[in-house]
Protein backbone atom coordinates (compact mmCIF):
# COMPACT_ATOMS: atom_id res chain seq x y z
CA UNK A 1 0.00 0.00 0.00
CA UNK A 2 1.17 3.53 -0.74
CA UNK A 3 2.32 5.32 2.38
CA UNK A 4 0.27 8.22 3.69
CA UNK A 5 3.13 10.50 2.67
CA UNK A 6 2.16 9.92 -0.99
CA UNK A 7 -1.49 10.92 -0.58
CA UNK A 8 -2.58 13.73 -2.89
CA UNK A 9 -6.28 14.10 -2.03
CA UNK A 10 -8.50 13.69 1.01
CA UNK A 11 -12.26 13.27 0.79
CA UNK A 12 -14.11 14.44 3.88
CA UNK A 13 -17.84 13.67 3.94
CA UNK A 14 -19.79 16.69 5.11
CA UNK A 15 -21.35 14.70 7.96
CA UNK A 16 -17.85 14.00 9.35
CA UNK A 17 -16.91 17.66 8.96
CA UNK A 18 -20.04 18.60 10.89
CA UNK A 19 -19.03 16.15 13.65
CA UNK A 20 -15.66 17.86 13.99
CA UNK A 21 -17.31 21.28 14.08
CA UNK A 22 -19.86 20.14 16.65
CA UNK A 23 -17.05 18.82 18.84
CA UNK A 24 -15.18 22.11 18.65
CA UNK A 25 -18.23 24.29 19.19
CA UNK A 26 -19.39 22.20 22.14
CA UNK A 27 -16.02 22.54 23.85
CA UNK A 28 -15.94 26.27 23.14
CA UNK A 29 -19.39 26.58 24.72
CA UNK A 30 -18.18 24.76 27.85
CA UNK A 31 -20.67 21.95 27.34
CA UNK A 32 -18.71 18.93 28.52
CA UNK A 33 -19.56 15.24 28.47
CA UNK A 34 -19.31 13.24 31.72
CA UNK A 35 -15.65 12.54 32.44
CA UNK A 36 -14.46 14.75 29.61
CA UNK A 37 -11.44 16.98 30.11
CA UNK A 38 -12.51 20.57 30.46
CA UNK A 39 -11.09 23.44 28.47
CA UNK A 40 -11.62 25.10 25.13
CA UNK A 41 -9.74 22.44 23.23
CA UNK A 42 -10.97 19.79 20.86
CA UNK A 43 -8.61 16.98 19.92
CA UNK A 44 -9.43 13.75 18.19
CA UNK A 45 -8.60 11.01 15.74
CA UNK A 46 -9.70 10.74 12.14
CA UNK A 47 -10.03 7.29 10.61
CA UNK A 48 -10.92 6.14 7.15
CA UNK A 49 -9.66 4.21 4.19
CA UNK A 50 -6.96 4.56 1.61
CA UNK A 51 -7.27 3.88 -2.09
CA UNK A 52 -3.90 4.42 -3.76
CA UNK A 53 -3.24 8.16 -3.40
CA UNK A 54 -6.70 9.00 -2.06
CA UNK A 55 -7.86 9.04 1.52
CA UNK A 56 -11.51 8.90 2.41
CA UNK A 57 -12.55 9.89 5.92
CA UNK A 58 -15.12 7.58 7.49
CA UNK A 59 -14.95 8.05 11.26
CA UNK A 60 -14.39 10.91 13.68
CA UNK A 61 -13.28 9.79 17.13
CA UNK A 62 -13.26 12.78 19.48
CA UNK A 63 -10.71 12.63 22.28
CA UNK A 64 -12.36 12.68 25.67
CA UNK A 65 -9.64 12.57 28.30
CA UNK A 66 -6.44 14.58 28.08
CA UNK A 67 -3.63 12.90 30.04
CA UNK A 68 -1.17 15.69 29.28
CA UNK A 69 -0.94 16.58 33.00
CA UNK A 70 -0.37 12.98 34.12
CA UNK A 71 3.00 11.28 34.35
CA UNK A 72 4.91 10.13 32.40
CA UNK A 73 3.40 12.45 29.79
CA UNK A 74 3.60 15.64 31.86
CA UNK A 75 7.39 15.65 32.09
CA UNK A 76 7.71 15.05 28.36
CA UNK A 77 5.12 17.64 27.36
CA UNK A 78 6.45 20.28 29.77
CA UNK A 79 9.89 19.87 28.22
CA UNK A 80 8.56 20.03 24.65
CA UNK A 81 6.47 23.10 25.53
CA UNK A 82 9.43 24.89 27.08
CA UNK A 83 11.59 24.17 24.05
CA UNK A 84 9.17 24.75 21.19
CA UNK A 85 5.94 26.54 22.16
CA UNK A 86 5.39 30.15 21.25
CA UNK A 87 3.94 31.98 24.27
CA UNK A 88 0.23 32.64 23.87
CA UNK A 89 -2.74 33.66 25.99
CA UNK A 90 -3.03 30.06 27.15
CA UNK A 91 -0.40 29.08 29.76
CA UNK A 92 2.04 26.39 28.62
CA UNK A 93 0.88 24.09 31.42
CA UNK A 94 -2.59 24.08 29.90
CA UNK A 95 -1.49 23.59 26.31
CA UNK A 96 -1.10 20.30 24.51
CA UNK A 97 -3.20 17.19 24.41
CA UNK A 98 -2.17 13.59 24.92
CA UNK A 99 -4.95 11.13 24.19
CA UNK A 100 -5.60 8.62 26.95
CA UNK A 101 -3.94 5.35 25.78
CA UNK A 102 -7.19 3.52 26.61
CA UNK A 103 -8.97 5.72 24.09
CA UNK A 104 -6.24 5.13 21.52
CA UNK A 105 -6.58 1.38 22.00
CA UNK A 106 -10.38 1.65 21.62
CA UNK A 107 -9.86 3.65 18.47
CA UNK A 108 -7.60 1.00 16.94
CA UNK A 109 -10.09 -1.69 17.97
CA UNK A 110 -12.84 0.19 16.13
CA UNK A 111 -10.61 0.52 13.09
CA UNK A 112 -9.85 -3.21 13.15
CA UNK A 113 -13.55 -4.08 13.38
CA UNK A 114 -14.55 -1.67 10.61
CA UNK A 115 -11.55 -2.31 8.38
CA UNK A 116 -10.36 1.28 8.68
CA UNK A 117 -7.00 2.86 9.33
CA UNK A 118 -6.04 5.84 11.44
CA UNK A 119 -5.44 8.71 9.05
CA UNK A 120 -4.48 11.39 11.52
CA UNK A 121 -5.47 13.66 14.33
CA UNK A 122 -7.34 16.93 14.48
CA UNK A 123 -7.22 19.86 16.83
CA UNK A 124 -8.50 23.39 16.74
CA UNK A 125 -6.82 26.76 16.94
CA UNK A 126 -8.98 29.48 18.44
CA UNK A 127 -6.65 32.35 19.35
CA UNK A 128 -5.43 34.71 16.61
CA UNK A 129 -1.73 35.45 16.70
CA UNK A 130 0.04 38.57 15.54
CA UNK A 131 0.96 37.95 11.92
CA UNK A 132 -1.18 34.80 11.87
CA UNK A 133 -4.78 35.93 12.35
CA UNK A 134 -6.44 32.83 10.92
CA UNK A 135 -4.25 30.14 12.49
CA UNK A 136 -5.09 27.49 9.91
CA UNK A 137 -1.60 25.99 9.68
CA UNK A 138 0.53 23.92 12.10
CA UNK A 139 2.61 25.79 14.62
CA UNK A 140 6.24 24.83 15.15
CA UNK A 141 5.06 22.97 18.24
CA UNK A 142 2.47 21.09 16.18
CA UNK A 143 5.19 20.04 13.75
CA UNK A 144 7.44 18.83 16.56
CA UNK A 145 4.65 16.75 18.12
CA UNK A 146 3.66 15.20 14.77
CA UNK A 147 7.22 14.36 13.74
CA UNK A 148 7.66 10.73 12.61
CA UNK A 149 4.01 9.99 13.37
CA UNK A 150 3.29 8.83 9.78
CA UNK A 151 -0.09 10.54 10.24
CA UNK A 152 -1.86 13.59 8.90
CA UNK A 153 -2.43 16.52 11.21
CA UNK A 154 -5.75 18.23 10.53
CA UNK A 155 -5.82 21.83 11.71
CA UNK A 156 -9.22 23.33 12.42
CA UNK A 157 -9.20 27.11 12.48
CA UNK A 158 -12.01 28.27 14.74
CA UNK A 159 -10.69 31.78 15.27
CA UNK A 160 -13.78 32.94 13.39
CA UNK A 161 -16.37 30.42 14.52
CA UNK A 162 -18.66 31.51 11.70
CA UNK A 163 -16.03 30.68 9.13
CA UNK A 164 -14.20 27.52 10.24
CA UNK A 165 -11.41 26.12 8.09
CA UNK A 166 -9.89 22.66 7.93
CA UNK A 167 -6.51 21.89 6.37
CA UNK A 168 -4.39 18.72 6.39
CA UNK A 169 -0.62 18.49 6.71
CA UNK A 170 1.36 15.26 6.63
CA UNK A 171 3.22 14.97 9.93
CA UNK A 172 2.29 18.58 10.66
CA UNK A 173 4.67 19.92 8.03
CA UNK A 174 3.52 23.13 6.35
CA UNK A 175 5.20 22.15 3.08
CA UNK A 176 3.32 18.84 2.99
CA UNK A 177 -0.27 20.05 2.76
CA UNK A 178 -2.80 17.79 1.05
CA UNK A 179 -6.04 19.28 -0.30
CA UNK A 180 -9.29 18.30 1.41
CA UNK A 181 -12.51 18.01 -0.55
CA UNK A 182 -15.61 18.26 1.63
CA UNK A 183 -18.18 16.06 -0.01
CA UNK A 184 -21.91 16.50 0.39
CA UNK A 185 -23.73 13.28 1.21
CA UNK A 186 -25.27 11.32 -1.66
CA UNK A 187 -23.08 13.07 -4.18
CA UNK B 1 6.32 -16.17 22.97
CA UNK B 2 6.76 -18.49 25.96
CA UNK B 3 10.18 -18.10 27.52
CA UNK B 4 10.63 -14.70 25.99
CA UNK B 5 10.45 -11.59 28.12
CA UNK B 6 8.49 -8.57 27.01
CA UNK B 7 11.77 -6.70 26.85
CA UNK B 8 13.13 -9.23 24.35
CA UNK B 9 9.95 -8.98 22.32
CA UNK B 10 10.28 -5.21 22.24
CA UNK B 11 13.91 -5.41 21.18
CA UNK B 12 12.78 -7.62 18.30
CA UNK B 13 10.11 -5.07 17.41
CA UNK B 14 12.62 -2.21 17.39
CA UNK B 15 14.94 -4.19 15.14
CA UNK B 16 12.14 -4.87 12.64
CA UNK B 17 10.67 -1.36 12.82
CA UNK B 18 13.50 0.98 13.83
CA UNK B 19 11.38 4.05 13.07
CA UNK B 20 9.19 3.26 16.05
CA UNK B 21 11.97 4.14 18.42
CA UNK B 22 12.29 7.63 17.03
CA UNK B 23 8.59 8.50 17.25
CA UNK B 24 9.07 9.50 20.84
CA UNK B 25 12.48 9.89 22.35
CA UNK B 26 11.12 8.75 25.69
CA UNK B 27 9.91 5.18 25.41
CA UNK B 28 8.62 5.36 29.00
CA UNK B 29 5.43 6.70 27.46
CA UNK B 30 4.62 3.56 25.50
CA UNK B 31 1.65 1.62 26.84
CA UNK B 32 1.35 -2.14 26.80
CA UNK B 33 -2.01 -3.89 26.62
CA UNK B 34 -2.20 -7.62 27.19
CA UNK B 35 -5.49 -9.16 26.10
CA UNK B 36 -7.00 -5.66 25.80
CA UNK B 37 -6.08 -4.72 29.36
CA UNK B 38 -3.61 -1.93 30.09
CA UNK B 39 -0.96 -3.61 32.19
CA UNK B 40 1.82 -1.09 32.22
CA UNK B 41 3.08 2.19 30.90
CA UNK B 42 6.79 2.63 30.76
CA UNK B 43 9.71 0.56 29.57
CA UNK B 44 11.17 0.22 33.05
CA UNK B 45 8.29 -2.04 34.04
CA UNK B 46 8.28 -4.32 31.03
CA UNK B 47 10.29 -7.07 32.66
CA UNK B 48 7.54 -7.36 35.29
CA UNK B 49 5.01 -8.46 32.69
CA UNK B 50 4.64 -12.21 32.36
CA UNK B 51 3.20 -13.53 29.15
CA UNK B 52 1.56 -16.71 28.02
CA UNK B 53 1.69 -18.22 24.58
CA UNK B 54 -1.83 -17.16 23.56
CA UNK B 55 -1.64 -13.61 24.93
CA UNK B 56 -2.45 -10.81 22.54
CA UNK B 57 -0.17 -7.82 22.98
CA UNK B 58 -0.89 -4.28 21.80
CA UNK B 59 1.69 -1.55 21.94
CA UNK B 60 0.21 1.93 22.05
CA UNK B 61 2.39 4.83 21.07
CA UNK B 62 1.15 8.12 22.56
CA UNK B 63 -0.71 10.46 20.24
CA UNK B 64 -0.14 14.08 21.19
CA UNK B 65 -0.79 17.48 19.74
CA UNK B 66 -0.42 21.16 20.45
Amino acid sequence: MTSLAQINRIILPDSNWQEILAHGKRKLAGDYLPGESKGKRAYGIIAGSQNENLLEVARILPGKKNVRSEEPYKTYMDRIMAQHAIPSKTPLSQRGWVIDPLEVKECYDICDRENLIVLGTYHMHIVPWEGDPIRDTPTHLDTVLARNSCLFQFIISMVDITNPIIRAFYEGQNEKETPIFIQAENS
Amino acid sequence: MDGESLEEIMEGLWSRHPGLKTIFDDTAMLSIFVNSRLVTTGIEKWDAVSLNKEDEIALIIPIAGG
